[in-house]
């Protein structure tokens, strides 16, 4: 943990009773954060509870309707941009926003160079130098594109700008979203090192694992209000999440299923270009198989071979006694029954454009447009069915997917293939931004998909819920399947180990 | 906070009203309206010419030929592949394959259902090329240079003369006084509008320009949806060829100058939105008759060339700044 100031002098940054509305919607109302110097402080909330609102105002994309901010003990106006940058804070987006085809060096002074004179790419580099080593990206040249790079390198890239513009403060937005595990150690670290060489830092997360081993201390956000700032060693895990979901949490994850009936998927040596050794599995209607490794591990690859999403290059998939035609599509793995949502939900799983009604009766379109004709009668009915099932509120369906909460997204994304009534359902990371609160409710509803006859696959990178949620766990490593066992028979260290090393494993 | 269910987690979307969404759907098109009813009195007012039945007609006889295309093209657009812009070469490639069968004996009926055929090829080759990955501007811009040059060796460049009574009634008879491009467009309006509204196909041309990735990945087609959108925009440039030739009784090569111009105008006034997911062939329909009116307004009011064309470039771009604007400032993405 970093070294904390125990209050004597003035906190970097203090915001007293900020409010702010969007027209009727409160976004905050009323919050007071602060933050000392040299510190992690963690800003956790469930999506919507006005963190991102908060981020915004600090960024200077946003002014707060209401409320008072001090920087170092003065009053200051931010507002803009240019003035939050000039009081010294610096903000990394939660999506990436390094831009691929540029350097490094060019990424990090994407804000404007420190030097007067010409732009040679040599006093780029060397400029750049100082600030990749303190984001510990010594081994990275400078001169290298951006795009060559992985994504926790992008992601380092990302802090580094925020050095070069000399900020004292960095707010951090979900730094570690798109990570995997071990990648997450790298920015945890690098956190660590800017904390203590005397940045303060916010960190916006939505994996509390994380604010135990880095944070300080913790302030929650729930509805736009927030609570008094406490010390991460006085607090345990399940106070946090009562806190920010305001309610008890019971079990995280749903029972196991007792028993499996028919085999439905039979997967046998399936090879991709990115799976080169075959890799076979079983699968029984009820049965929930969790996936588990890390990116570029072959966990993705696996559930996106089965989708047709990647083509299959050799091997056989039998779904329900039908054999699926070589390299098969994505449609033939629709028609056969297998549907498929994807791990960027943004990307390829909802239209955020337009309303959940039409989102949830995409994949069913043929079923409600007999003649061709789409049929209101149809489309309500079937919407209502799936809506209920998912728990959407029927009000939700005139509304625009994109401005509901993360949580009530994936349930669109999830909830539309019911309409299909698919036999095999395949799921990339189900529940990544989705806040803690509407995660538990996203497993509950899967248990119970699987309680009703269907198979389910997810492929996730976060071991907890790999863990929680499966009854059968398949650990992956670079691109070879390492072993297939009931998960109450495999400790969660036991599955770290297969996906990180392996070879030290006793199988 | 919005009301949730008892198994739901506390939500936080923001709270809406439940009629919120269907205001928005219509207030583009009663904006339209609007606009249009104050353009008629601004212009009726000003110039005693203007509001008659005569000039009216006149309007929507000279709207209703581009109007038929945009009224095709609007389903490229929602569809997410942007333009087409070869259908002014399209309209005049069908007009001169018209004109060529009848100079040479076909039955009109024939001629009509033939054009109508090489048309939706022409559609169907360009929407295919574009679903296989070509860029939609490069693709059609190349099939419409392709067709005007298809167009001048069938013709060796010289007017194609038809001989016919039918055709000569097809291109100037008023049934009810009213033109039969007048008719063919107010036809084709409903029936547009019925198909992006109610159809399986309407439904997905739209979902399939909100977001190509997950239109593929719930299992549309696509290819076909891109392939058909082409087709029905080629078939009305076809329809506006064969009008455009029984109206002279011969097909010119030169016909159709600035029809790609004014149906992407139409589009655009209509308020349909380029990147694509959202738009209305009523509104499109709006849009070229409002497009009409100016010009017919300019014309009365005995301005140049020049001033009408500036004049109409300017409105555009400020309609479509403005729309822009509007949208992002109601939040919408």
């Amino acid at each position: 943990m970093g070294s904390v100031d125990n209050g004597a002098a003035p906190p970097v940054l203090e915001m007293r009773s900020i409010k702010k509305s969007y027209g009727s919607v409160h976004a905050l109302r009323g919050v007071d954060f602060n933050l000392r110097r040299g510190e992690v402080m963690a800003l956790l909330g469930e999506n919507g509870a006005g963190k991102s609102t908060l981020v915004k105002i600090l960024a200077g994309l946003e002014s707060a309707d209401e409320g008072t901010i001090l920087v170092d003990g003065e009053p200051t106006q931010l507002g803009s941009t240019r003035r939050s940058r000039s009081a010294g804070i610096a903000v990394a987006e939660q999506e990436l926003s390094v831009i691929g085809p540029l350097s490094a060096a060019e990424n990090i002074f994407l804000g404007g160079v420190p030097f007067k004179g010409a732009w040679t790419s040599a006093r780029l580099a060397k400029e750049a130098r100082k600030h990749l080593d303190a984001v510990g990206l010594e081994h990275i040249d400078p001169r290298t594109p951006v795009e060559t790079l992985s994504v926790a390198e992008r992601q380092l890239i990302e802090i580094g700008r925020l050095l070069a513009r000399d900020a004292k403060i960095l707010i951090l937005d979900e730094p570690t979203a798109a990570l995997s595990d071990s990648d997450i150690e790298r920015v945890k670290s690098t956190v660590l090192r800017l904390a203590a060489a005397g940045h303060s830092i916010v960190y916006v997360t939505h994996r509390l694992g994380e604010v135990f081993e880095i944070a300080d201390r913790i302030t929650i956000f729930r509805s736009g209000r927030s609570n008094p700032p406490c010390n991460v060693s006085d607090v345990t895990l399940e106070k946090v999440i009562e806190k920010m979901i305001g309610r008890p949490l019971e079990d995280m994850f749903p029972r196991r299923a007792q028993s499996f009936r028919a085999a439905i998927l039979d997967v046998a040596g399936i090879t991709t270009r990115e799976l080169p050794n075959p890799v076979s599995m079983q699968l029984h209607a009820g049965e929930i198989i969790g996936v588990a490794g890390q990116l570029g591990s072959g966990s993705g690859a696996l559930v996106r071979a089965i989708s047709g999403v990647d083509v299959v290059e050799s091997g056989s998939i039998v779904i329900d006694g039908a054999l699926l035609p070589p390299a098969h599509t994505l449609t033939d793995a629709i028609k056969s029954g297998i549907a498929y949502c994807s791990s960027d939900r943004k990307l390829d799983g909802i239209f955020a454009d337009l309303t959940v009604s039409t989102n949830l009766m995409v994949p069913a379109i043929k079923s409600i447009s007999p003649n061709g004709l789409v049929s209101r009668r149809r489309v309500r009915e079937l919407t209502h069915a799936i809506a209920g099932q998912v728990a959407l509120s029927p009000t939700r369906m005139p509304h625009k997917t994109g401005t509901l909460s993360g949580g009530n997204q994936q349930k669109v994304a999830l909830g539309k293939w019911l309409g299909i009534s698919p036999k095999v359902l395949l799921v990339q990371e189900p529940t990544r931004g989705v806040d803690i609160g509407a995660r538990a409710e996203i497993y509950q509803h899967l248990r119970t998909l699987a309680e009703q006859g269907l198979a389910i696959v997810f492929a996730s990178s976060d071991l907890e819920e790999v863990h929680g949620l499966a009854d059968t766990i398949v650990t992956m490593f670079r691109g070879r399947l390492i072993r297939t066992v009931p998960a109450t028979s495999i400790s969660t260290h036991e599955v770290l180990r297969d996906i990180t090393h392996p070879e030290e494993a006793q199988i | 906070m919005s009301a949730v269910g008892t198994t739901t987690v506390t939500s936080s979307d923001p709270p809406k009203s439940a009629d919120a969404p269907a205001a928005r759907r219509y207030l583009p098109l009663a904006g339209a309206a609007v606009a249009l009813a104050t353009a008629i009195i601004v212009a009726g007012l000003t110039n005693e010419a203007f509001l008659t039945t005569a000039n009216a007609l006149a309007i929507l006889r000279s709207a209703a030929l581009t109007g038929i295309v945009a009224l095709g093209a609007t389903f490229i657009t929602v569809a997410g592949r942007f333009f087409s812009l070869a259908l002014g070469q399209t309209a005049v490639f069908g007009g001169v394959t018209f004109a060529l069968l009848m100079s040479h004996g076909a039955p009109f009926a024939l001629a009509v259902v033939a054009t109508l055929i090489v048309t939706l090829i022409l559609g169907a080759v360009q929407g295919a090329l574009v679903s296989m990955g070509a860029n939609p501007i490069v693709t059609t811009l190349g099939a419409g240079a392709l067709l005007a040059g298809l167009a001048g060796l069938a013709t060796g460049g010289k007017n194609v003369r038809i001989e016919s009574t039918s055709v000569e009634w097809w291109g100037n008879a008023r049934p009810l006084g009213v033109p039969t491009q007048t008719w063919a467009f107010l036809i084709l309006i409903v029936v547009a509008w019925f198909v992006m509204s109610k159809t399986r196909f309407g439904r997905e041309t739209v979902v399939t320009g909100a977001n190509r990735a997950t239109a593929l990945s719930s299992g549309i087609a696509v290819w076909k949806v891109t392939t058909v959108v082409f087709v029905v925009a080629s078939v009305a440039a076809g329809i506006v060829g064969i009008f455009g030739a029984a109206q002279f009784s011969q097909a010119r090569i030169s016909e159709f100058g600035g029809l790609d111009f004014d149906v992407v105008a139409a589009i655009l006034i209509g308020g349909t939105a380029i990147q694509g997911g959202q738009g209305s062939p009523t509104r499109t329909a709006l849009g070229a008759v409002f497009i009409a009116m100016l010009q017919n307004y300019m014309l009365l009011l005995g301005w140049s060339f020049g001033i009408r064309t500036t004049i109409m470039g300017a409105f555009i771009l400020v309609v479509v700044v403005s729309f822009h604007l509007v949208r992002g400032r109601a939040g919408a993405k």
